[in-house]
Formats: structure tokens, C-alpha cells, sequence
């Protein structure tokens, strides 16, 4: 697992943060963040691409942050957005490949005090850090409790 | 006030299910601040604002579609309808620190209120005796002044429902359990 701070430059990064929250930026209901779920983890989303399939007009927005990751193959980006509350999804992987051989890397837009737990870790919700794992590591987002929105994107892609 | 149960007939509620309600409906966040504390919550704006009386102008397809619904109800309690304030479809989620959001009132003008609940949910609409006459047209949810409002009404969220009334009632929601989530139309109209 690789954390870094400050992933992109600290312009696209603010610009990042500002046309998420903006009024012309769609997001979608999603009742669970993990499918197989129970618990109550509703939240939005905005998918820029699914299935490797461009899915989105704010495709530029993610692009200062491919740049960086350099994917061989992009399998799925997806910004998710949490209203302000205390709760947590369930337990669980990103699963793009049936092998989980692919990467996941969640992009922090915001700063909050919500984060990503892995078993042995905890990340922060900082801005413009982003953290790189193998898909298979389990994981959960832990919802913020003191800002209105927490507001990650998720990159799953194979690196080359 | 009026409320009534299963106004929205077969074909509408079909386009509340089949499209609104779905998951590739879009929402936008919306910074709900009432007096410096913050009730975020998603929106899908059909129409902006008119404060000052300007043109109202649709921001979404499904404009139309309500203001058919509100004629008809207008219709039905013989109350005139001259134009549109303000209409969205409000989402909001559960909230732990306050049971309801700071009441007040749409606008400092005259005005009709309704609301068109799109879904069965917790998260009531709660109506007060007290009338909004000048000055400030929202009471902080903290204030002492809370305690001494008392409920004219609460109206339980449940599909096709609607209630219509004189938009000068400072009125709020309460949130919604943790499990659901509460979607409701909200209009207004001089």
C-alpha cells in the first residue's frame, strides 16, 4: 500500500474540490456501498467511467490524476459523496477482476475527519492524497462527522 | 391547510417510480445553512428561485410535470395559482444532532406552499400555529424560541401524498431514520 500527499497540483486539486460541490455536477443515489450489504450505507455517486467505458462530461477533471497513476487498463472511476453522519459501510474489496489482480487507489478531495480503514491501517481523509492498493486488501470508508461532505474517487485499474 | 392521500394517480406515480426515484435520476448537493447551522442535503432544482418576482424559468424536464400535479390540486381547494416561486425535489439523509431543521417560512411574501411526497419514509413535514409576519423568516433550531412554537400539523411522508397551505406558517421536516432515506417535491406560488 502506497499513500502520497499532495498527488497532483494544488490547482486541479482546489478545481477538483470545487466543480464536485458545484450546482451543475450531477450525483446519483446509491442505497448500498457495498452490494451484498444490509447495513444502511446509502450515499451518491457520479461514475466517469464504468467497464472501462467513458461515462461522463467531467472526464478532464480526473485526467491531472491518471496522469500520475498511468493505468494500463482503466476498469472503473467512480466519485463518491457522503452527507454528514456517523456510519461506516461494510467490510469489502473493489471487485473489477475475478482474480483481484487490478489496483485501487481512493482520492481524497476533501479534508475530514471520516477515513479508509484496512485491517492494519487507517487513512485519512486529507486533500489531494491519494492511496494505492491491490484490490484484494479489504477495506471500508468511515463516514465524516464533522463537514458537511466527504468526497472520495475511487480509480480501479490495471497498472502496468 | 388540505392534505390528501393518494392524489397522484397510476400514471404519475409510474413516473415517480420508473424515473425520479431510480438510480441515474440526478441530485446536486445544496448548502442548506439556516442561521449558521448546516443541514446538507441533495436537490434537483425544477425551477429557481423567483424572490423578486422575475420570469420563472425551468431548470429541469420534469418542471412540467409537477405543475400539472399543483394545478390540479389548486383546482380542487379553489385556490389560484398565478406563478411559480420556487419548486425542487428535496433528498435528505439521517441526521444525529438536531430532530428537525431550524423552521421557517419559503418567502417574506405572500405565498402558497406544497409539498408532494415521492416516498414512504420517516422525516415528518411539521406545520406550526405561528405565522410568519415581518422580519426574520427562520428561527434557529437552537433558539428559545423553539419551545414555545407548537405544532399545528405533522404530516408523515408516504408516496403520493400531498398537502397544499398558506406559505406563511413557519413549518420544517424532521430527518429521517439512519436506514432510509426521504425524498419529497417542495413548491411554492404567489
Amino acid at each position: 500500500m502506497n499513500i502520497y500527499k499532495n498527488f497532483i497540483n494544488k490547482k486541479s486539486s482546489n478545481q477538483i474540490n470545487k466543480t464536485l460541490l458545484s450546482d451543475d455536477f450531477p450525483w446519483y443515489y446509491k442505497p448500498h456501498q457495498v452490494l451484498t450489504s444490509k447495513k444502511n450505507s446509502s450515499f451518491m455517486s457520479h461514475t466517469f467511467v464504468a467497464d472501462g467505458r467513458i461515462n461522463s462530461d467531467y472526464m478532464y477533471l480526473v485526467e491531472p490524476i491518471l496522469d500520475k497513476l498511468k493505468p494500463k487498463k482503466i476498469l472503473n472511476i467512480r466519485a463518491n459523496l457522503c452527507l454528514k453522519r456517523p456510519s461506516s459501510c461494510d467490510w469489502h474489496v473493489d471487485r473489477f477482476t475475478d482474480d483481484l489482480t487490478h489496483k485501487t487507489a481512493i482520492y481524497y478531495v476533501n479534508n475530514n475527519n471520516g477515513y479508509t480503514e484496512f485491517k492494519n491501517k487507517k487513512v485519512k481523509c486529507i486533500q489531494n492524497q491519494i492511496v494505492i492498493f491491490d484490490a484484494y486488501l479489504k477495506h471500508r470508508a468511515k463516514i465524516q462527522t464533522d463537514k458537511d461532505t466527504r468526497k472520495v474517487i475511487n480509480f480501479n485499474y490495471e497498472s502496468i | 391547510m388540505n392534505i390528501s392521500k393518494n392524489f397522484l394517480t397510476k400514471d404519475e406515480l409510474y413516473v415517480v417510480n420508473e424515473e425520479i426515484l431510480q438510480n441515474d435520476f440526478p441530485w446536486y448537493p445544496m448548502d442548506n445553512t439556516l442561521k449558521g447551522k448546516a443541514f446538507p442535503m441533495m436537490t434537483h432544482i425544477l425551477m429557481d428561485r423567483c424572490d423578486n418576482n422575475e420570469t420563472p424559468i425551468p431548470n429541469s424536464k420534469y418542471y412540467y410535470f409537477f405543475e400539472k400535479i399543483i394545478k390540479r390540486l389548486c383546482e380542487k381547494n379553489k385556490i389560484k395559482f398565478t406563478k411559480c416561486a420556487r419548486a425542487s425535489l428535496n433528498l435528505s439523509m439521517a441526521n444525529n444532532k438536531y430532530p428537525f431543521i431550524s423552521p421557517h417560512v419559503d418567502h417574506r411574501f405572500k405565498h402558497t406552499l406544497v409539498m408532494i411526497y415521492l416516498e414512504d419514509c420517516s422525516g415528518d413535514t411539521i406545520v406550526f400555529d405561528e405565522k410568519y409576519i415581518k422580519g426574520d423568516n427562520i428561527i434557529d433550531i437552537e433558539s428559545p424560541k423553539i419551545k414555545k412554537l407548537n405544532t399545528l400539523k405533522k404530516i408523515k411522508p408516504e408516496q403520493g401524498k400531498v398537502m397544499i397551505c398558506d406559505g406563511s406558517y413557519f413549518h420544517t421536516y424532521g430527518f429521517c431514520k439512519h436506514n432510509e432515506i426521504r425524498r419529497v417535491g417542495v413548491f411554492t406560488f404567489r
